[in-house]
Parts: C-alpha cells; sequence; structure tokens
C-alpha cells in the first residue's frame, strides 16, 4: 500500500513489451475476441501477451440444482482446460454491459457477456450470460490483466437490470431457466413464516437487497435513529451500530432489531422501515429461504 | 433455445481445485463471522488489521479474510514518482510486509467505496488515504490510493479472492466521490 513495503518484485510491468500499447477499451474487446470462433484452436499466446504470467482465473459456476461450484485457478488452469472445448465446440462470446473505474495505473471492470456455443454433433445453440469482474495494470506497453473472475447466470438469479444494456438496444434476451421449470422437490423448505430459520453459513446464495449493499446503508441511515447504547467504537475511532433480521421467503424483512440498543424501534421508524423495497431471498439448493442477516453500519451518533 | 451451463468443461479445473485450495487450511483459517459476514465487515477488517502503530499485525486474522490462492499485487512509486509493481502471492505480502509493520505506525483509512455485485461475486473499489510515521522521521508519510477487491460468497461467507491496489503520493486526488 505504501512504496516501503518491501515485498519481492516477482515481476516487474514496466519490462519489455510483450504487445503493441493498446488502450482499455481494445484491451478488453481483444479479450472476447480471443475467446470467439468456431471449433478450433484459439490464439492462446495472444492472449498471455494481455495476461501477467500467473494471471488469476476464478469462476463461479452452478450445478443443476442451482448449488454454487467456484473454480479457482491460473490463465495455464484456464487455457489447459478451456482450450479443448474450444477446440471441439464453436463458441462466441460478446459484451453487452460494462462499467470501468480507473485510479492511478490499475483499472477494474464489471463486465456483463451474453455467449452462444454449439456442441460438436450437435446441432443445438447453447445460451449463457454472466459477469466478468476484471482487475488490469497499466503497463509501458498497454493494459494487462491480472485478476480474471466471472459469475455465469445462475437459473435461479437472472441477472438485474443494473448490469443489463437499456432493453431498447440490447439483443434478444435470454430467458434464464424459471424455477419453476426445474424445481428441486423439497416441501419442508416451502413453509410459511415461522419455517427453518438459516444461518448465512447453511446456504448457497446470499439474501440480495436492490442496489446491494451500499443502498441498504443509505436507505437504513436515512431511517434509523438508534438510542445511544447501540453505538460501539472500532479501534480506528469510527462509530457503528450492528443491526440484526431475518429476511423471509418472500424476500420481506421480519424482526428488524438494532443490537445492543435498550429500547424498541418507534412506530415512525417501523413504518419507515416496511417501506424499503424487497429483498431477492436467500436461497439453498435453488428454493428460497429464511435466513438471520447481520450488518455493521457506520454511524455518527 | 436451451440454456446450459458450462460447468462440464471446467470440471477439470475443479477438480485442479480440490488439490489447490487445501481444505484444513480453508477450515483452519477459522475467521470471526462479523468480519466475513458482510461485504462491508470484510473490506472493514482488512483495514483493521493493518492499522496501528509500529508492531506485530495479527496475520491470522488477516488470512481467515482471504483465499488461499489470493494475489495482492500493487503499484506504488518509487523515489523517482516512477511507478512500480510488486506482485504476489498472500503468503508473499505477509512476509515481506512485516518487517515494515514492525517499524512503522501505519494508518490507512477508508473514504468510500463502490460495490459492483451479482450471484456470488463482488468486485469493491474503495478509496483510502493512510498515514506512515516512520521511527527515523519525524514527518509522517501521507500516501493517497485504491485498493480494488475481488471478493467470492462460499461456505456461507466472503472471502477475498484477489487485491490489487495502486498508491500515490498524498498530492494526488483520493476519490472522495465514486461515479
Amino acid at each position: 500500500m505504501i512504496r516501503a513495503l518491501l515485498f519481492i518484485l516477482l515481476l516487474s510491468c514496466f519490462q519489455a513489451p510483450t504487445q503493441a500499447s493498446t488502450s482499455l477499451d481494445a484491451t478488453i474487446v481483444t479479450f472476447y475476441q480471443l475467446l470467439s470462433g468456431p471449433a478450433g484452436p484459439r490464439d492462446w499466446e495472444k492472449l498471455r501477451g494481455y495476461c501477467a504470467a500467473d494471471a488469476q482465473f476464478n469462476a463461479v459456476t452452478y450445478a443443476e440444482d442451482g448449488s454454487p461450484s467456484p473454480l479457482i485457478g491460473t490463465i495455464d488452469n484456464y487455457i489447459n482446460n478451456a482450450g479443448p472445448f474450444f477446440e471441439k465446440n464453436g463458441f462466441e462470446i460478446r459484451e453487452i454491459k460494462r462499467k470501468t473505474q480507473i485510479y492511478g495505473n490499475i483499472a477494474q471492470i464489471f463486465s456483463t457477456y451474453q455467449a452462444s456455443y454449439t456442441l460438436a454433433g450437435n446441432a443445438e445453440k447453447f445460451e449463457e450470460r454472466g459477469v466478468y469482474s476484471f482487475q488490469l495494470i497499466r503497463t509501458s506497453s498497454g493494459w494487462q490483466f491480472l485478476h480474471v473472475f466471472w459469475n455465469v447466470e445462475s437459473p435461479f438469479d437472472p441477472l438485474p437490470e443494473e448490469h443489463l444494456p437499456p432493453k431498447s438496444n440490447s439483443a434478444p434476451a435470454v430467458v434464464p431457466k424459471t424455477k419453476a421449470s426445474t424445481p428441486p422437490t423439497q416441501p419442508t423448505q416451502k413453509a410459511a413464516p415461522g419455517a427453518y430459520l438459516y444461518k448465512p453459513g447453511e446456504i448457497d446464495l446470499p439474501p440480495r437487497y436492490p442496489g446491494g449493499e451500499a443502498a441498504l446503508k443509505n436507505d437504513l441511515k436515512k431511517h434509523l435513529k438508534p438510542s445511544g447504547e447501540s453505538y460501539f467504537r472500532r479501534p480506528d475511532g469510527s462509530t457503528w451500530i450492528n443491526v440484526q433480521f431475518i429476511v423471509n421467503q418472500e424476500g420481506k424483512v421480519e424482526q428488524f432489531q438494532v443490537v445492543g440498543a435498550t429500547e424498541p424501534l418507534s412506530l415512525a421508524q417501523l413504518k419507515a422501515l416496511s417501506t424499503l423495497p424487497d429483498w431477492q431471498p436467500g436461497r439453498l439448493n435453488g428454493q428460497p429461504v429464511r435466513v438471520m442477516f447481520n450488518l455493521s453500519i457506520p454511524f455518527n451518533p | 433455445m436451451k440454456i446450459r451451463m458450462l460447468s462440464f468443461f471446467f470440471v477439470l479445473v475443479a477438480l485442479q481445485l480440490s488439490a489447490q485450495t487445501n481444505h484444513a487450511q480453508l477450515k483452519a483459517a477459522a475467521p470471526d463471522t462479523a468480519d466475513v459476514n458482510s461485504i462491508d465487515g470484510i473490506i472493514s477488517a482488512y483495514y483493521q488489521v493493518l492499522q496501528g502503530e509500529a508492531g506485530a499485525r495479527d496475520w491470522t486474522r488477516f488470512r481467515s479474510l482471504f483465499l488461499p490462492s489470493a494475489r495482492i499485487d500493487a503499484v506504488n512509486y518509487s523515489k523517482e514518482g516512477r511507478a512500480i509493481s510488486r506482485m504476489g502471492s498472500l503468503e508473499d505480502y505477509i512476509r515481506n510486509s512485516d518487517a515494515f509493520f514492525r517499524r512503522s505506525d501505519y494508518y490507512p483509512r477508508e473514504v468510500t467505496n463502490q460495490v459492483q455485485y451479482y450471484g456470488h461475486m463482488a468486485q469493491v473499489f474503495s478509496s483510502y488515504y493512510a498515514t506512515t510515521y516512520f521511527q527515523n522521521r519525524s514527518q509522517p508519510n501521507r500516501t493517497n490510493g485504491v485498493a480494488c477487491f475481488q471478493l467470492l460468497y462460499f461456505e456461507g461467507r466472503w472471502w477475498i479472492a484477489n487485491l490489487l491496489w495502486n498508491s500515490e503520493k498524498a498530492n494526488s486526488p483520493v476519490p472522495t466521490h465514486l461515479d
């Protein structure tokens, strides 16, 4: 974080260029182009030219029942495993939305993709969407991928609007498999309120607030007026509150409380909280479940 | 048209994952629940471990935040103001920065962050400033920067999958508002 951190210079990015200097945009476009094409070899040497020697390629894919399967590896793992697939199967991938953040010599990108592919000996066309997170570094020869991480779209958790292009210019949308088409039958979890309360450690997919955690914090800050006892101080001097609540199978919040508060929330606060949007419920094996949720929020008394 | 996941061609990768990610190691790094049950919690725990007076850092807590495979890569600047990259694994970082923390008071503070999130993956763009008091210098050193986190949600908790940061001299602007 500061230059005095003398850790080994394992790799200097400012050595001899390995490729012509390229803009960030061209680098991302090239990444997708290098993966696309009919069944056959891909130009892996060119891809390596755009990546650090030990670039990380991590992914989250999903089993049929919706349970996540993270895959951790390097560019070598990726080439060794994706290579034979591309040799046999045609695969086209394109970016449909991108968000870029740059500071100094680093960049972080959130890039939604849409891919279609055929399997050898099968005329059927398969479609897939998902999101890439790219972390890149600017070198003397252009931008270079360090950390590539993608999350395939889950059939139980369609990509939200914010990660998709505006409807008017979007390509024909891929219709995600609805949960109704292949519901793993687990009637015990379909019970109404009072159903089993899961801890975050027991489920596959955490509950999700529209706009994410930042939006949730903002909305809670607007409506909460905690009592003095509920604040706690961290070693850096900042003050925080802990809130705890349940997100039920319908995405509604139950039993909201500020941890450590001596007085219950006022009626006005409860009313205000009830105006907040519904969550996407947490899921286990693709089924919505009731989950306990804890959150720390920086809060000035 | 039918949707299918590309999972099958990753079967080999998955096998390598189980070889690579030592499960004993995953279990051993028992985290504090508050550190890993929210994105806020894990970012805040990261800064908390690093900040403090000269002395040992709680590397056990630090390790508990990361996937064992995590990379911690950085761009800093040299005395001449030239950008230099420092790349390595989580363990490289701990091994090589420990001496610095033992001799310097170091206080990084997050200014603001922005999160993008889908499925079991999140990325955080976190701007910070840091003040360093070296034992042999009277003037503190101020740096500004941005730390980019890639996070994975798995087994009911968040993990830092990779980290990339860029620190700049204090006269370079630290983003206080991220669009």
